[in-house]
């Protein structure tokens, strides 16, 4: 094996790792966002008060 | 050997059209779970908790029922006779030894980047999408794992200089099941694909793994194969709908082996595209489909001297002692023809061509 080859080698395995590695990054990305995005959305949904509690509980 | 210009752009614009439909199980997961508004990750014990008849059978083909299929699709290969005339010495232990390597050597390795490396590069991150729902997990995992390796797969058509690594897949002269892992140790070893699915299970998509992957066996063992499950398909008028659907959508005997024949742009082979694995529809997407519903006669590298089983397994560090053979010491890169139709450099760019062929 000549250091041409291990050269061809190592750039073969590095075009493996670049395909491998964008959809990786989209995937895991992707499911974070999501979780982030609604688990935050619904934290502040749950924790802001409705109009009723925010007149103390008595609607007039 | 340099890479023709027309190939390039046209690799640019299919990757960032790739990059879009990576984007969109993810993204349409998000728009189903914020319009109902879902928090799986609440109860993530009863998200990806698979039951039914359909997991009973992707658990089946995922212990032993797979061996046991391909080993019937084998027989049944041998009786029809398939393997009569091209399928001796070299050839045949050339097949073992690429049947046998995945499931001896290759596996194992696998498994020990997803149950050593993994843990230790990521040791929080074990099961963190665990709570992503069965339906939404296999559509990530089926278009993470197979749009991957459609394009491992095309790159190694298309770049020159990795065409080597790919070459034993096309080397054989005839269709089989064995040819589904008829491959190159270094091509397999590094599959991009696999190590894609790899990070996705280890984060908590096993289970929707294991549907994608009963699923992408049967069909890339199939479509491989000798028997043209699909010809009713085409033979029958009332199929004629479902054929239609059938061809465009996964890879069928037809499109995959004309993938493999030893023509290109005769009408029926079609070397230069058809690189989908189990989803044919990427090459529907990205144009380099060609649906004929034809066999080639003739399959394999026309220029095929039956090079050493070692040289086509470990290339490049066993050579092939093939004169003017890409696997040889100086061998070509790419071999150009000039008398028989071959696997020429400037071939290898796809021509535009439609997904037609009714």
């Amino acid at each position: 094996m000549r250091s041409a080859d291990v050269a061809l080698l190592l750039k073969k395995i590095l075009v493996g790792v670049v395909v491998a590695s964008i959809p990786l990054l989209i995937m895991i990305g992707g499911l974070r966002f999501t979780r982030a995005l609604l688990a935050h959305g619904s934290g502040r949904a749950a924790a802001a008060p409705s109009r009723s509690d925010a007149q103390g509980g008595n609607p007039q | 050997m340099k890479m023709d210009l027309a190939v390039k752009k046209r690799i640019v614009r299919n990757a960032a059209l790739s990059l879009l439909i990576y984007a969109l199980p993810p993204a349409l997961m998000f728009a189903w779970l914020a319009f109902f508004r879902q928090t799986p990750w609440d109860h993530p014990a009863t998200a990806a908790h698979p039951s039914g008849l359909f997991w009973s059978f992707c658990s089946l083909l995922k212990g032993n029922g797979f061996i046991v299929f391909i080993v019937v699709l084998g027989l049944v290969e041998f009786s029809l006779g398939r393997y009569s005339d091209d399928w001796r010495g070299n050839e045949t232990v050339l097949d073992i030894v690429c049947f046998a390597l995945p499931r001896l050597v290759f596996a194992p390795f696998f498994a020990w980047f997803s149950l050593t490396v993994l843990p230790s590069v990521a040791p929080r991150e074990h099961n963190a999408f665990g709570w992503v729902p069965l339906f939404w997990g296999i559509l990530i995992i089926a278009v993470a794992d197979d749009l991957t390796h459609y394009w491992y797969h095309r790159l190694h058509h298309e770049v020159p200089w990795l065409w080597r690594f790919h070459r034993t897949h096309h080397s054989a002269p005839y269709m089989g099941m064995s040819m589904a892992s008829r491959q190159n140790a270094f091509f397999t070893v590094f599959f991009s694909q696999t190590y894609v699915t790899s990070v996705l299970v280890y984060l908590g998509l096993g289970p929707a793994s294991i549907a994608v992957l009963t699923i992408k066996s049967i069909i890339t063992t199939t479509a491989h194969s000798s028997v043209p499950w699909d010809k009713p398909f085409y033979k029958h008028k009332v199929l004629h709908p479902a054929a239609w659907v059938l061809e465009r959508f996964i890879s069928t005997p037809a499109t995959h082996h004309a993938h493999h024949a030893a023509t290109t742009d005769d009408g029926v082979g079609y070397y230069k595209g058809n690189f989908g694995n189990m989803f044919f529809l990427w090459d529907v997407i990205f144009g380099t489909a060609l649906i004929s519903r034809r066999f080639p006669k003739t399959y394999g590298i026309s220029h095929y001297q039956g090079d050493p089983w070692y040289a086509q397994v470990f290339w490049p560090v066993f050579k092939s002692n093939i004169p003017g053979s890409e696997l040889a010491p100086d061998g070509p890169v790419v071999r150009v023809e000039t008398e028989q139709p071959a696997l020429h450099a400037e071939d290898m760019a796809p021509a535009p061509v439609p997904a037609g062929g009714d």
